[in-house]
């Protein structure tokens, strides 16, 4: 049947090594690998890189304490609350360096990677300062005039993550892991990056996923780590398990306009959990049960008011 | 429901319904639309319970034909997934942009300037910026690859700008030829739309022109809030105010709370 | 449309002191536990149960002073052990025990089910289950005249189950991966009266359409439904989790004594203000270790 990927967290997030490039999965207020970042934080992870599209709360966390040194990117904001604060504040004092991409662009360096290829050709960031003005990148993209009908085009280099952490609903012991809902790029992740760490909600035996086989997203082949992490992703939200948490979202908010309030926040809720269960515990069984999805609409509920 | 209604004429309508409804009335049937949160969202579900029942909405995240039962609060909000067509991940919405497949898109911005060029990435130096903002997201494939762009912003003077200090999204960047200069594709933005007016672009100079004014804006007042010289049509006209049906549809099923049609512009 | 969900508190209100209660579930499977650990909480005496097959649900009843009789086939803690409190309660003459096989234990219900006064079986015909439990007699086949076992319809004034899920209006379903979704549950939750149903989750209406051939209970059985997730640990609750065999163990313990037993009533079932806080008190890890599946059934 092969050998167990599974590992425990610590185990996990200690295999990362000081100053690794990561890629996150998820996207928004969901499916984000946050309990894989409260443990980066624990273990006092330093100048980590982050190549992202828009994992906001990987981003903002890891800012807030002081871990991320440089981020390429498209697009970090927590939609509903407002601007990430904890990195908006690192990059205006200078502490966060940065390296702007439009969603398209970034995520074809990594599908340029993923398909083999040096570079991918794409239409988007032409003309604009996303090409013009320049961060930290040294190849960030070229111009080339199309070999066959002239037309411009620019070139973007492969990227190739150290690691990625993705977060799923469900893998067995070989990695072979399935998502509910969206997916949005975490295809492309594992197989641009060099060490594939996935995160699930549960693991389960292998005919699970050979029954429902249109659910997978990663083969095993592409997973090197696997750690079994109920509510992994809170406070986002997983389709099919649970709703995002709001009102924990909105206390982080509140918390990160200040650099003093969010270190309580951090002393409070990652610092002094010793673990995982430790902090859900914190969070409460009773606030975990009530974010629980219905099983037919795949969220804790509708107002079931038609609009279209 | 909210009670801070401006008047804008004899419904008490707020200026985000009417920017709502313009911006609804821009979506054809039958076509594939790019879709944002907040009032690019309440325009798309209006459109599909009125004139455009059989377009598409697509989301960065990957949902491809939603069919909301109610508002969501982002792109990859969950009930999204309840019901629609197929779920996929970011690069296929995205790529769908580069193919054509994208009929129109709608973005705000932190500034635009007179060639609709938009800026959500800095405010300031760009590596020490004064304000660092959320970064172009899709902003940038849209405004470079959709068919058709509605801009949709508050009308501010900080916001409407002669040059963005950032060009995140290209409209018509400096001008007349730059967009095919650089290889965009798509005509680029077609309409701006904002809590004062709905403006276009002068065919020729690829400027911001005013279009029309909502019921009780003035012209004075276009001008002041606007930091730019500001192009006319020939004759400005009066934006059209919602109908019933539309006010009724807004306030009872699609944004009873008002969150994004309440009048907080 | 009625809708039937109602707090713990509220549903368990329904049940006098002196009712004939029937319980769901079999010796340490998808019992009701939330329900029972609620009715000792709110002091229910003089309670005749019934069953079918039992252990630490009816055991506990026992040792909390709910009950004035029993009827099932068996009452003990599986591999653990007998049923200490069921053992005290009768050798002390406590308790008034109405033997049953598995067979006549079902029969019973299903008797009342199909609007029978009785339904016929051969299994306790030549035990002692003949003579010592009134609600068997020996009767002739009216064609053949051959010997059967008359096994008395049961008619519990309140039944209370723990299922997987319903909606809000009582519709009660079990996972696909299920058990007992044809015998003991469904028959003793249609005999009743007043049926109690607790469930993991109260779902929409659009997971009660998705799957009709998951209802096994139409809510016109139903009475109230009651959202305890976890509602059966320590017992297992099919596919969703297993026993928490620490927890029974720790029970079984406690119940080798009086003293012990009211120790652990007091800790355990009495000193929790509701379900909720009795989970807690078990804690995220231990139940997440415990359950198997989250999704999809």
């Amino acid at each position: 049947m092969g050998v167990s990927k599974v590992v425990s967290l610590p185990e996990a997030v200690a295999s990362v090594p000081e100053g690794a490039n990561m890629t996150f999965g998820g996207f928004a207020a969901y499916f984000t690998p946050l309990a894989f970042v409260r443990e980066m934080i624990r273990q006092g992870k330093r100048d980590i890189e982050m190549t992202s599209v828009a994992e906001c709360w990987v981003a903002d966390y890891l800012a807030g304490a002081g871990v991320l040194k440089r981020a390429r990117f498209s697009n970090f904001m927590f939609e509903g609350l407002g601007r990430c604060q904890n990195f908006a504040r690192g990059v205006e004092r200078g502490e966060i360096e940065v390296e702007d991409y439009s969603h398209f662009a970034i995520t074809s360096r990594l599908v340029a990677a993923g398909f083999g290829l040096p570079f991918m050709p794409i239409k988007s960031m032409a003309g604009t300062d996303l090409m013009g003005r320049r961060g930290f990148e040294a190849d960030k993209a070229k111009p080339l005039a199309c070999p066959f009908t002239g037309e411009p085009v620019l070139l973007v280099p492969a990227a190739r993550p150290d690691v990625a952490v993705i977060h799923v609903a469900r893998s067995d012991r070989a990695g072979n892991s399935q998502l509910f809902g969206y997916t949005a790029v975490v295809e492309e992740q594992a197989r641009a990056a060099q060490r594939v760490i996935v995160t699930t909600e549960e693991v389960v035996e292998d005919a699970v996923i050979r029954a429902q086989p249109e659910l997978t997203v990663l083969p095993g082949f592409l997973v090197d780590a696997v750690v079994e992490v109920p509510f992994g992703a809170h406070p986002t939200g997983m389709y099919r398990y649970y709703d995002p948490d709001f009102e924990f979202m909105r206390a982080y908010y509140a918390a990160s306009r200040d650099p003093a309030a969010f270190r309580a926040h951090l002393e409070e809720w990652v610092l002094g959990p010793a673990d995982h269960w430790a902090y859900l515990g914190k969070v409460g069984l009773r606030r975990l049960l009530a974010l629980r999805s219905d099983p037919g609409l795949g969220i804790a509920r509708m107002h079931a008011r038609t609009v279209t | 429901m909210s009670t801070n209604r401006r008047p804008g004429g004899s419904k008490g309508v707020t200026r985000q319904e009417i920017m709502a409804v313009a911006a609804a009335r821009e979506i054809r049937n039958d076509e594939v639309a790019f879709i944002g949160t907040g009032l690019p969202m309440v325009a798309a579900y209006l459109a599909k319970a009125t004139h455009a029942p059989d377009t598409v909405l697509v989301f960065e995240s990957g949902i491809v034909g939603a069919k909301p039962k109610e508002l969501a609060t982002g792109v990859g909000d969950l009930r999204l997934l309840v019901g629609c067509l197929k779920s996929t991940g970011l690069y296929y919405a995205l790529s769908l942009l580069q193919g054509g497949f994208i009929d129109i898109g709608f973005l705000g911005a932190a500034e635009v300037d007179e060639y609709g060029n938009l800026n959500s990435t800095a405010i300031g130096d760009y590596q020490r910026p004064t304000v660092r903002l959320p970064g172009s997201g899709g902003a940038n494939d849209i405004g470079s690859l959709a068919r058709r762009l509605i801009i949709m912003v508050p009308h501010e003077r900080r916001r409407l700008v002669p040059r963005v200090q950032y060009l995140t999204t290209p409209g018509f960047l400096d001008g007349p030829g730059a967009r095919e200069r650089a290889g965009l594709r798509g005509e680029g933005p077609t309409r701006v739309i904002t809590d004062l007016a709905v403006l276009d672009f002068d065919p020729t100079s690829k400027r911001m022109r005013l279009a029309t004014m909502h019921p009780g804006v003035t012209g004075e007042e276009v001008e002041a809030r606007t930091g730019f010289p500001l192009l006319r049509v020939p004759r400005v006209g009066e934006t059209p105010l919602p109908s019933d049906r539309e006010v009724r549809l807004l306030r009872e099923r699609i944004d009873p709370e008002g969150i994004y049609i309440g009048g907080k512009g | 449309m009625r809708e039937k969900v109602m707090g713990l508190r509220e549903a368990v209100a329904l049940i006098k002191d002196g009712d004939v209660v029937a319980i769901g579930g079999h010796t340490l499977r998808r019992h009701p536990m939330a329900l029972i650990h609620e009715i000792i909480r709110q002091g229910r005496r003089g309670l005749k149960l019934q069953g079918w097959n039992n252990g630490i649900d009816m055991d506990m009843l026992i040792g909390a002073g709910c009950a004035a009789s029993v009827e099932t086939s068996y009452i003990g803690i599986s591999a653990f052990g007998l049923a200490l409190n069921f053992r005290r309660a009768c050798e002390q003459g406590r308790l008034r025990a109405i033997e049953h096989s598995e067979t006549t234990g079902l029969d019973m219900f299903r008797a009342t089910t199909m609007g029978m006064t009785f339904f016929p079986t051969k299994t306790p015909l030549g035990s002692d289950l003949m003579r010592t439990n009134e609600h068997l007699t020996e009767i002739a086949c009216p064609f053949t005249g051959e010997p059967f076992a008359a096994v008395r319809a049961a008619s519990p004034d309140v039944a209370i189950i723990h299922a997987h899920t319903a909606d809000r209006y009582g519709n009660v379903q079990l996972d696909a991966q299920r058990w007992n979704d044809q015998s003991a549950d469904v028959l003793i939750a249609k005999a009743a009266r007043t049926t109690l149903v607790s469930v993991e989750q109260i779902v929409s209406d659009e997971e009660m359409y998705r799957n009709s051939l998951l209802t096994v209970i139409p809510r016109k059985f139903v009475t109230a439904v009651v959202e305890a997730p976890y509602g059966a640990h320590p017992c297992a609750c099919d596919a969703r989790y297993d026993y928490d065999l620490n927890e029974v163990g720790r029970y079984y313990e406690a119940s080798k004594s009086e003293g012990g037993f009211k120790a652990y009533l007091d800790a355990t079932v009495r000193g929790v203000a509701d379900h909720m806080e009795y989970l807690e008190r078990m804690g995220v890890e231990r139940l997440m270790r415990l359950t198997r599946t989250r999704v999809a059934r």
